[in-house]
């Protein structure tokens, strides 16, 4: 009984001894290894979204682990473009759905993102087009809308879509929609970061929902 | 030899198993009592052997003792002297001598008591001892096992230096790409009463492009060759040939029994076919595409070092190409400037074949934001901060290292020596060229079911030159040489079978999957 009782501190020690050892080994290969999550991812999702609505981008890529910059702050070259980037950005509002899920040094949160949708807005472009079209060859001088072969100038073309787009976005709360994300983060620098994917980047853009 | 006093001797003896036989004196002796059995040492160290009779006496007497007193420990001293003993009877008087010795003793210690100091004699270890001992054990165990579940709870590698995260942070223009929906919305919107051509890129983040669609493809029979000028045709009404001329002849020496494949829609199109030169099975891709995004490079798992490796196929597959080749095995050799995401990961100025600097002594290809090819010559010396900034200012996004160069700004190249590939052998090639803007040729020898492939690379380069390529750069060849083509080789591979590589190069489809918009 004694020995036995011995026997089994020695395969503990041994055990422990070993544990020890491996740790050191891998925190010889890879670093330290200690990583332990204390902050709450919810607050750095909480601050990515706000950041965005708020145009504060350096504070939104801040939060993001694999990205310097999604190049929100640029502005289109367009005046069109410019138009319905404005109307994009001042459609933006967000609710997490549930809680955070925390699992070792990943988390994830669901959030839906509300924001101007930019199919929608083309079909209600479109269907603006063929009305402008019949009332601006009305009022205005062929010479302004027609080109030598018989087709529409391209000056004429562009006005009716601006037309149409400034009609279509003054309802932009028609035109928005939700999307559902699923937020992944990463444990890294002390924080939570999220990992941004595809269906974040499309959705920030009115993309696919 | 030294005298002994026999009756002396015997005496310290029996008194010695006297007291050990009292269980009373046991507990607490004297301090000259306790010490008394070592002032019989010397007896023993000096090695008397007694007389014989004292040593048959003594055998007697060993047999008289218990067996359970000659295991107890606390008579093992006594044991050790109990060889020379004395007779009984003598043993008897010598014991009454002794006992009256200690009476008189111990009267006179009574008397002297307040002065002697007093000694516990060392106990055994006490159940209450081993009981403490063990509950120690226990709540150490038990702080072990606490530290353990929290470790495992709290403590992660970091992972700051491990491959994975030595990705560096990307950058990515969603406004552009906004931008370009935009345009593409505005074309489809105004579809009815103008034509507005639609831009599509690839953002630069993505590591998956867009899957082509099953309508692009074709395929046709080497006699109906002039059906694929049709499809030609297409690609320059559409503008996506900017006006270029195309490699793809109907009238070259298609091999037997293999078809001309094609995919065609409005960001590439991309030819692909087999003709025998100098009696060799020659694959041959030509590639036209509308956004430099559409020419693309992969690793595997999407980081420079990932020690998984695949078959090309497989990575082809996984990025939805419509074209994928192999590029420079990166992973099979450690030299050569290797750029990946705007990102320099390989550049090692140790020394190499002793002449050349491992970062130079292959020449390398550079492919620009604009899909452009940009040649590092072997040789051609930097820093790295240097080939930084060079990496910076010429917009790169990722390179090839293995070369070397065939064909540069119209001009063929011979080499005569080379680091890799054994240029003079007669060997399985691979190389890509650039004719002109977004517009590209591959070329492969292999092997075939009937015949060995015999070119060196001098040769090989010629072949490369002759399709009016302005740039043309040799890859990786033999077993790695491959061409995948709606996933599977397109081309035959030596020895039969496919390799597994740590990356490729491959040409997409912009169309968004989606359709016209981001």
């Amino acid at each position: 009984m004694r020995g036995r009782f011995r026997l089994f501190w020695l395969i503990l020690a041994v055990l422990f001894a070993g544990m020890a050892g491996f740790a050191c080994f891998f925190a010889m290969m890879y670093g330290s290894i200690y990583n332990r999550p204390d902050a709450d991812p919810v607050e750095t999702v909480t601050r990515f979204f706000d950041s965005v609505q708020a145009r504060n981008y350096p504070e939104a890529y801040a939060c993001l682990s694999d990205y310097a910059s999604l190049g929100l702050e640029n502005e289109p070259e367009s005046a069109e473009a410019k138009a319905m980037y404005d109307a994009l950005r001042g459609s933006y509002s967000y609710t997490l759905s549930g809680g955070s899920t925390v699992t070792g040094l990943e988390a994830s949160q669901r959030v839906v993102l509300r924001a101007l949708n930019l199919r929608m807005t083309e079909n209600a472009v479109q269907q603006q087009v063929n009305g402008i079209l019949e009332e601006m060859v009305t009022v205005m001088p062929a010479s302004e809308v027609y080109d030598g072969n018989g087709g529409y100038l391209t000056s004429f073309t562009d006005a009716i879509y601006r037309e149409a787009l400034n009609r279509a976005l003054q309802n932009t709360d028609a035109l928005c929609s939700d999307t559902q994300l699923l937020i992944q983060l990463k444990y890294m620098d002390g924080t939570w970061k999220i990992v941004t994917d595809r269906s974040l980047m499309t959705a920030l853009i009115g993309g696919e929902n | 030899m030294r005298e002994y006093d026999l009756e002396e001797i015997l005496a310290e003896y029996a008194e010695d198993n006297i007291e050990t036989a009292l269980p009373e004196e046991e507990d607490i002796l004297t301090e000259e009592e306790f010490t008394e059995p070592a002032a019989g040492l010397p007896y023993a160290e000096d090695n008397v052997v007694p007389e014989e009779n004292d040593a048959q006496t003594a055998r007697s007497d060993d047999a008289e003792v218990p067996a359970e007193s000659a295991e107890d420990p606390d008579t093992q001293l006594t044991r050790v002297f109990k060889a020379p003993k004395p007779e009984k009877t003598e043993g008897r008087r010598v014991r009454r001598e002794t006992e009256s010795r200690r009476e008189a003793a111990a009267q006179d210690e009574e008397a002297e008591e307040p002065k002697k100091k007093r000694r516990k004699k060392p106990k055994k270890e006490s159940f209450g001892k081993k009981l403490g001992f063990g509950m120690l054990s226990l709540i150490f165990m038990v702080i072990s096992l606490g530290v353990l579940a929290w470790t495992l709870q709290n403590v992660h590698p970091d992972t700051s230096k491990t491959t994975e995260s030595s990705r560096s942070l990307g950058n990515t223009n969603l406004v552009s790409r906004l931008d370009t929906g935009l345009n593409n919305a505005k074309a489809n919107a105004l579809s009815d009463i103008a034509y507005i051509p639609k831009h599509y890129t690839i953002p630069e983040g993505e590591t998956v492009a867009p899957r082509p669609q099953e309508s692009g493809f074709g395929s046709v029979t080497p006699e109906n060759a002039a059906t694929v000028m049709d499809v030609i045709q297409l690609a320059r009404d559409s503008g996506l040939l900017e006006g270029q001329d195309v490699i793809f002849n109907p009238n070259l020496n298609f091999e037997p029994n293999t078809n001309i494949q094609y995919y065609y829609d409005e960001t590439i199109l991309t030819i692909i076919w087999k003709e025998l030169i100098d009696g060799n099975t020659v694959t041959c891709c030509e590639v036209k595409v509308a956004d430099a995004s559409q020419f693309r490079r992969k690793l595997v798992d999407d980081t420079f070092g990932s020690p998984r490796k695949l078959f090309a196929t497989s990575i082809a597959a996984s990025v939805n190409s419509v074209v994928a080749m192999n590029a420079d095995f990166y992973m099979f050799r450690d030299f050569g400037i290797v750029v990946y995401d705007r990102e320099l990961y390989r550049f090692s100025e140790d020394t190499y074949t002793g002449m050349y600097k491992k970062y130079n002594c292959t020449d390398t290809m550079f492919v620009t934001e604009e899909g452009d090819f940009l040649f590092w010559h072997r040789l051609q010396e930097a820093t790295p901060d240097q080939m930084r900034a060079f990496i910076e200012e010429n917009h790169i996004l990722f390179s090839i290292a293995f070369g070397p160069i065939l064909v540069e700004n119209g001009a063929l190249t011979p080499c005569d020596w080379y680091p890799a590939g054994e240029i003079d052998r007669g060997y399985s090639r691979a190389g890509i060229g650039q004719k002109d803007h977004l517009h590209y040729f591959y070329m492969s020898l292999n092997h075939s079911a009937q015949r060995e492939a015999r070119w060196t690379v001098n040769t090989f380069g010629e072949r490369m030159y002759e399709r009016g390529l302005q740039q043309a750069y040799c890859l990786d060849g033999g077993q790695t040489s491959e061409i995948v083509w709606r996933g599977a080789p397109f081309n035959y591979i030596d020895f039969g079978g496919e390799r597994e590589v740590s990356d490729i190069m491959y040409f997409a489809t912009a169309i968004p999957e989606s359709g016209g918009t981001p």
